[in-house]
Formats: C-alpha cells, structure tokens, sequence
C-alpha cells in the first residue's frame, strides 16, 4: 500500500477536480458572476495552500486531506440545495477544502515516499484529468451527484494513505546543486515554476476545436506530469529537465496547426512540473510540504499576467516562450546537481585514472 | 487556472508584453552575474586549494633540509 501512496493520491485528486469542476459548470456555467465565482475559486484553492503547508508542517498529526474531503464533500452538499445563496456558500467551501486536499496529497508523496519524486508527480498528474472530466460532466448537464459520489469513493482513501502518517521520512531527493545558496535556488526554482504557468497560456493551439482535442490535450498534460516524475528518477533529474525544457520548445511553436506534434511538445512542457517540485524539496528538505506550497504559489503568480486582455499575436508569443524557455533551460543548468548516474561514472573514470 | 479557462484567456498579451521584457532583461542580466560569480569562486577555489597544496610542499621540503 505504502508503495502505491502515489497512485492513491492520483485518484484523490482526481475526484477533487472532478467534483470541483463539476459543480462549478454544472451551476454557475451560465451564471452572470461566472467570471467572478471562477476567480475566487482559484484565490481560495491556490493562495491558501502554501499557509496550509507550514501549519501543516508545524501540526504533524492533522491531516489534511480529511479535513479538506470532509469541506470538499459539505460544501459539495449544497449543491443539492435548491438555493442560490447556499450553493454559493457551499462552492467557497469546496475551493478551500480543494487546497487542504491538495496539501494532504503532497504531504502523503513528499514524507512517506523518501527519495523519489515519482509518486508526488503521479499525485499531481491526477488533476489534469479530473479537470477535463469534471468540466465535461458539468458542461453536459449531467447530475451533481455522480461528481459528489466520485468525491466519495476516492475520499475513502484519504483514511488509508492516513495509516502510514506517523511514518515521516525526511525526503531524500538530490535535485537542487545544494552547494549554491538555498534562497538562490529557491527564487529560480519559484521563477522557473511561475514562467512555465505562464507560458502555458501562450501555447499555439490552433488544433484545439473539439471536445476530443481538450480531452486530448489535458490528458498529455497529465501524462507529461507523471512522466516527469518517473524519468527523473529513472535516467535523473537533470536529464529529464533539460531535455524536455529544450525539446519542448520547437514542437510547440512548430505544433500549431499539427496537434500530434503539439500533444508531444506539451507533454515534454509538462514534466517540468515534477523537476522543480523536486528541486524545492531538495533545497529545504525539512519543510518538503512548505516546498511544493512555493511551487503552487509560483504557478498561481506565473498566471496572472495571462489574465490581461489582450491581442493574440503569434509572433509575440513565440519571441516570449523562445526567450522564456531559455531562460529555464539555463537556471535550470545552474541549480541543478548533477544526475547520480553521471556521477557514478566520473568516479569510476576517477578511480581507473 | 479556472478563471482563464472561463474567461478564454489565452496567448500571452501583447500588453503584457513590455512587463515580460523587462522582467526577462533582469533575468538574463542576473543569471549572468550569477554565473559570473560562480565562475570567478570556482577559480578562487581551484587557486586556494593550489596555493595550499603549493605550501605544504614548500613545508616538507623546509623539513627536509
């Protein structure tokens, strides 16, 4: 059980944006404050969970999870009741309950699952497909329950994965060079985090016309995400980042009217996520849950910018996700440590010399 | 971000655009500071341990004579 926390997580989270989604599109699709309800959602979901993170750290035996299932399901509850006012109550429950979950999920993948960054990956891939999913079912009209009664189920795990709580490992993960200052690595970790979140709104989708393609599109953003986390500690981290970081690129900007070459390119811009996730923790690995706060903090700043409205230029986003893309490449170069594998091999070249 | 996805933002403005210049102007300038600096302590490094190496010789061969 303890080796599939991971794959549990997946499912949790899985069902959290399920039913989150599903309650958002299935009442307030068509509402006039629409725009605004979606924003607040992501204020409470996101902002709060770098707080929930260190009060998470310092109260070792709250979980989290349960907490957030148990908001997620109440406020999920008022839905079914047959007043605006009170759905609107229970959707503001449902978007804090969404960050506590959150920060139960990675806190069960960061502290029990020692030097690998794979089951964090896998926890956070879950979500790219419970998005889609649950916007689906609310976009179709199909009853609240069944998102209520996904929520359910997988929420039964959150108990499981809870059994293994007193198990706290400090991780082991050695992405960050930890021999250059932590703040340093921390920022430029927090940078590359907040560029890629913003670059993801600048991907050319012109593909992007049915509902097959956005089923598509969020499922190799997820399947990137978890494959980021299982290259890295697979072939090593530092491979995994710079070879999707600099192939990601030309098949983006290439993919815009080819959604295969697209799909590769977002997968490969996808397993970033696992990488710098892995580098916060290395770099304070006794605050591993304070580390992925950060990194949601970063993808929660990266994206505003892509809220101004704007023209959508081609030419503009490219020159912005070529420069940008360079960027990471290089601070990612610079903060982090070498792959084990190739160190393995300099001592062995060391030792015959 | 649900509210982007809502509000069918996409493709990074063009009024943005000066702000991400500016910003990525200063991380290109202090990712090479950065390097620079580390650079120029790897070979104060490299040279201390030289110059420590190079003493304790001159220590031995001292001993010697």
């Amino acid at each position: 059980m303890k080796k599939h926390l991971g794959e549990i997580w997946f499912l949790i989270h899985f069902a959290l944006e399920i039913i989150c989604y599903q309650f958002y599109y299935f009442y307030f699709g068509n509402a006039v404050i629409a725009g605004l309800l979606a924003l607040v959602y992501d204020i409470l979901a996101f902002a709060p969970q770098l707080f929930i993170a260190a009060f998470a750290e310092k109260f070792k035996k709250l979980s989290c999870g349960l907490v957030g299932a148990i908001m997620v399901l109440a406020g999920g509850a008022c839905g079914f009741v047959p007043n605006e006012a009170v759905k609107i109550i229970g959707f503001l429950v449902l978007s804090l309950g969404n960050a506590f979950v959150h920060v139960g999920g990675a806190e069960a993948t960061v502290y029990r699952c020692e030097n690998k960054i794979a089951p964090s990956a896998i926890f956070i891939a879950g979500g790219a497909f419970g998005v889609v999913t649950g916007k689906l079912l609310g976009q179709y009209g199909n009853p609240f329950i069944i998102g209520w009664l996904i929520m359910l189920v997988f929420g039964a795990l959150i108990p499981l994965s809870d059994k293994f709580k007193g198990e706290r490992h400090t991780p082991t993960i050695q992405m960050a060079d930890t021999k250059k200052p932590v703040p340093l690595i921390v920022f430029m970790a927090f940078f590359v985090v907040s560029v890629r979140g913003l670059l993801s709104y600048g991907i050319p989708m012109g593909w992007n016309k049915s509902v097959l393609h956005t089923i598509l599109l969020f499922c190799m953003m997820g399947l990137g995400k978890a494959l980021g986390g299982i290259l890295s500690d697979r072939l090593g981290a530092k491979k995994t980042a710079l070879i999707s970081t600099g192939l990601s690129l030309p098949l983006i900007l290439l993919g815009g009217e080819n959604m295969w070459v697209s799909l590769v390119g977002i997968a490969l811009f996808s397993m970033t996520t696992a990488t710098t996730l892995g580098i916060l923790i290395s770099a304070m690995p006794k605050h591993p849950v304070v580390a992925y706060g950060i990194s949601v903090t970063g993808l929660l700043i990266g994206s505003l910018p892509a809220a101004v409205p704007s023209v959508k230029g081609f030419i503009s986003n490219a020159a912005v996700l070529s420069l940008f893309t360079v960027i990471c490449f290089v601070m990612l170069y610079f903060i982090m440590s070498p792959d084990k594998i190739s160190v393995k091999k300099e001592v062995k070249k060391d030792d015959v010399s | 971000m649900m509210f982007l996805d809502v509000m069918n933002f996409s493709g990074i403005g063009e009024i943005a655009l000066p702000v991400i210049i500016i910003v990525a102007v200063i991380a290109v300038i202090s990712v090479a500071v950065i390097f620079a600096g580390d650079i120029t302590n790897r070979q104060k490094t490299k040279k201390l341990i030289q110059d420590t190496e190079k003493s304790k010789k001159e220590v031995k061969k001292d001993d010697v004579t």
